[in-house]
């Protein structure tokens, strides 16, 4: 798998980027892994940090890697933007190993960017982080009239809803006769 | 930002975090949304109010627990009292200045700010304008819509000062559970056959004060549909031109609070015998001065035996029902017991000082109200 690292081609991330480490280190060497997004950019996050996101942490513990092995196979997340998980990284290693406070002020601002954001979060199952993420978008819509929070949110009217659905079945339908065509060439 | 393309579960977070206020809003976005709401409604408990005036109906939505004061910029509703937000729908529909529109239900609605009021005035081209009937088409849509997405844990009272509008009752939702539903005109209000068997035989009530006339159909009397099965615990008539007392309305307590004939309190009495008005668990009627020869006729010819209540349970019996009736403690009664002929039920007829007539029926629960085990 070809992988870049902060733009840079290169075949395997012998440079990752790496967190700022805590000022008391462990004694037990701490492990590490590496995980990429969309952009193929490799982060190295340690094992202390990933315990945040119940996904990693299951495939962590699935696998059994060792360093060497580690560094080799990032764990793919393509479906997440390079800077989203630039942002999950951070978080899980600001994060690390220190009970979670009542509230996140360092969240994007940015609607698409938070919207983003939980839905990274919620695939790779960062429960703290989603909760602040849902109290963001909660917020947003605190004191604004239904208009308002119809276009913060971009909630579909009734009429649109009812386009949508009306189309959904007519693509299904068409499927499903496509589908009916196909079964009946086979046949002959 | 797509909420609604969010998966199910990151949405139910968000809306968890959302306060009553907002919930609203969402809920007149779209149907789908209001919906979803109603998925996540459990945590949103609410008691409502419902009170019919000379100009409006108000609906009054009132959370248990809520901040003292707490504003909404956006629509510039502050509530001083704050634990409410109240629905106004004004009988006169009419242009409100600086509203915004909003569906309910299929019908498009102005919502305009009042402190800690909504005035919801109908613009749908369906409806005309300046009747009452549009405006209780929009009072049974708001209601309707608030029942989808709020968790409506208590419906504490639903009150007439003015006159009744007619269809109004059958606007009422049937699904509440109503503390009280009172008819508080002042004088005899006028409805009509169909919203008065429909309050009767649909509403579900802790109690129903009614003080009606029903002067469309002269010589009706209101007639039960056996197949429904009564939810009023207990009705309190105070007109009573529309009362058949061989088959009074199904209520677990009754009174009628204006005096009635002898007759009609004989009918009673002998229709309970009968197997008929076996709804009624309590009684309480006000009758003319009984003299010795109206008592004989009172109870001629029904079969009357010596009660089995002592003195005690009697008075215990009156003691623990005065707050339903009112009615001034007698200092004198006669008591005696009839029985049901179809299943040995037995009441017994309790006569207060000549004029009150007090009626308990040998049910479980009045047996455990004056103490009586019922092994």
């Amino acid at each position: 798998m070809s992988s870049t690292e902060q733009g840079t081609s290169s075949a395997a991330p012998a440079e990752p980027t790496t967190a700022p480490e805590s000022a008391a280190a462990p004694e037990v060497p701490e492990s590490f892994y590496y995980v990429h997004g969309k952009d193929k950019v490799v982060h190295k996050v340690s094992a202390g940090a990933l315990q945040h996101s119940a996904l990693i942490h299951g495939m962590i513990s699935n696998l059994g890697y060792t360093e060497e092995q580690a560094k080799a196979n990032p764990f793919p997340f393509e479906n997440i933007d390079g800077d989203i998980l630039q942002m999950v990284v951070d978080w899980c290693n600001q994060h690390k190993g220190k009970p979670t406070p009542p509230e996140d002020t360092n969240l994007p601002k940015q609607k698409e960017k938070l919207f983003d954001l939980v839905l990274a979060v919620n695939y790779l199952e960062i429960k703290e982080l989603l909760t602040y993420c849902c109290k963001q978008v909660a917020m947003m819509v605190k004191g604004k009239s239904p208009e308002e929070i119809r276009e913060i949110w971009m909630i579909p009217t009734d009429a649109e809803d009812e386009a949508a659905e009306k189309e959904a079945k007519k693509r299904a339908g068409k499927e499903a006769a496509g589908e009916t065509a196909a079964a009946a060439g086979d046949a002959k | 930002m797509k909420l609604h393309r969010m998966p199910l579960v990151v949405q139910r977070m968000i809306i968890e975090e959302l306060g009553f206020n907002e919930r609203l809003f969402l809920s007149f976005t779209s149907k789908q949304f209001c919906s979803l709401l109603g998925l996540f409604r459990n945590d949103l408990k609410v008691s409502i109010e419902i009170d019919i005036k000379t100009s409006e109906v108000s609906i009054r939505v009132r959370k248990p627990l809520y901040s003292l004061t707490e504003g909404i910029s956006a629509i510039n509703i502050r509530s001083s009292i704050s634990n409410e937000l109240k629905f106004d729908i004004p009988y006169e529909q009419y242009y409100v200045y600086g509203s915004t529109a909003c569906r309910i239900d299929g019908s498009t609605v102005q919502i305009s700010e009042y402190p800690s009021t909504i005035c919801c005035v109908s613009i749908d081209e369906r409806v005309g304008c300046d009747t009452t009937s549009n405006s209780m088409i929009i009072f049974g849509k708001v209601l309707r819509h608030l029942n989808r997405f709020l968790n409506i844990q208590e419906s504490r009272q639903c009150e007439y000062f003015e006159t009744l509008p007619v269809g109004l009752f059958r606007r009422l939702d049937c699904s509440y559970s109503y503390g009280k539903i009172e008819t508080r005109t002042g004088c005899i209000a006028n409805t009509n056959p169909e919203d008065l068997t429909f309050l009767l035989d649909n509403m579900k009530a802790k109690q129903l004060i009614l003080n009606v006339a029903v002067p469309s159909a002269p010589g009706y009397k209101y007639q039960k549909n056996p197949e429904k099965k009564s939810c009023i615990d207990f009705l309190k008539i105070v007109n009573y031109s529309w009362v058949d007392f061989s088959d009074l309305p199904a209520a677990r307590g009754m009174y009628i609070r204006i005096e009635i004939q002898l007759e009609q309190m004989k009918t009673i009495l002998e229709s309970w015998v009968a197997g008929r008005n076996r709804e009624m668990e309590i009684g309480f009627f006000r009758i003319d001065k009984l003299t010795d020869l109206n008592h004989k006729a009172l109870i001629s010819g029904i079969k009357t035996q010596d009660t089995q209540l002592t003195g005690v349970e009697i008075t215990s019996f009156l003691v623990s029902t005065i707050d339903l009736h009112k009615m001034r403690f007698p200092s004198s009664t006669i008591a005696v017991d009839i029985v049901r002929k179809s299943d040995g039920m037995r009441a017994t007829v309790i006569e207060g000082d000549k004029r009150n007539m007090f009626v308990m029926v040998w049910s479980e629960s009045n047996l455990r109200m004056i103490g009586r085990a019922t092994d």
